[in-house]
């Protein structure tokens, strides 16, 4: 498997959502490919990132003021 | 806790305490998703939860009992930030999917010279916030379409079927999309992180 060959199936090799062979594939390239490894390493940190992004707070006073919207006139 | 479909029953017969119940449950989450697909506009995100839920009571009554309610208001939202984005600017192109990634014959792969792994100091740099900022700037960059689903799989969690209910997508669209939206956003932490 070539690089470019590869890198179409890297964003469902990090979900863990692609067949075994392929699976087998990636990880027999990586052995041997240094900037692939580097490639994949920072393309997770990428996914880890956004998974731990802050949640954003609802303040009281917007909530409040949707609850005044629904309510009937 | 009252079941869910009771709660929808009695909101659909006008009972607004029982669809402020229905609010509670959902609100954090949809302000979420507004909050990082308007990234860096506070208001929009605040028009964005305010609009659905709005949105979502007048339409009630189309709502069918066999349906999500989670699905059938993030769809509403994300439709709400969509056009949002379409009227506002000129989407920027995503690079296309080999081109951060073109070492093929370039470069000695032993030695990795075009390639940086900066995923060792990546937990330090998000303590620094670094990277978290650099995340939020490179969202704003990428197109709506992309940066839906990006927000829905990555920060929202959901899973690549619910993704494609809410985008009225194929999972093949919605993965595809996730794929180049992920690239996009690396590419950009890349450059963020650059000495």
């Amino acid at each position: 498997m070539k690089c470019r060959d590869m890198l179409k199936h890297l964003s469902d090799y990090l979900d863990r959502d692609l067949d075994p062979s392929i699976c087998r594939h990636i990880k027999s390239h990586m052995k041997g490919c240094k900037p692939c490894v580097a490639f994949i390493s920072t393309l997770r940190k990428t996914v880890g990132v956004l998974k731990r992004q802050p949640r954003a707070v609802l303040s009281a006073g917007l909530r409040a003021r949707l609850r005044q919207r629904l309510s009937p006139r | 806790m009252e079941p869910e479909a009771d709660l929808i029953a009695r909101s659909k017969k006008g009972d607004a305490d029982a669809f402020s119940a229905l609010v509670s449950r959902y609100e954090d989450r949809i302000f979420n998703l507004a909050h990082k697909v308007c990234a860096g506009m506070p208001a929009e995100a605040e028009d964005v939860y305010q609009e659905t839920f709005l949105t979502a009571f007048k339409n009630l009554s189309h709502f069918r009992a066999d349906s999500n309610l989670g699905t059938w208001l993030y769809r509403i939202a994300s439709n709400l930030c969509w056009m949002r984005f379409r009227k506002k600017r000129a989407e920027p192109v995503v690079p296309i999917l080999d081109q951060p990634h073109h070492h093929d014959g370039e470069t000695d792969p032993a030695t990795g010279a075009h390639f940086r792994d900066w995923s060792d100091g990546a937990e330090e740099l998000a303590r620094k916030n670094v990277l978290r900022e650099a995340v939020e700037t490179a969202l704003a960059e990428l197109p709506v379409d992309y940066r839906l689903v990006v927000v829905l799989r990555d920060i929202q969690r959901l899973s690549n079927e619910e993704t494609a209910k809410v985008m009225k997508l194929s999972v093949a669209a919605v993965k595809s999309r996730l794929h180049r939206g992920r690239l996009f956003l690396r590419d950009r932490l890349d450059q963020a992180v650059a000495p």
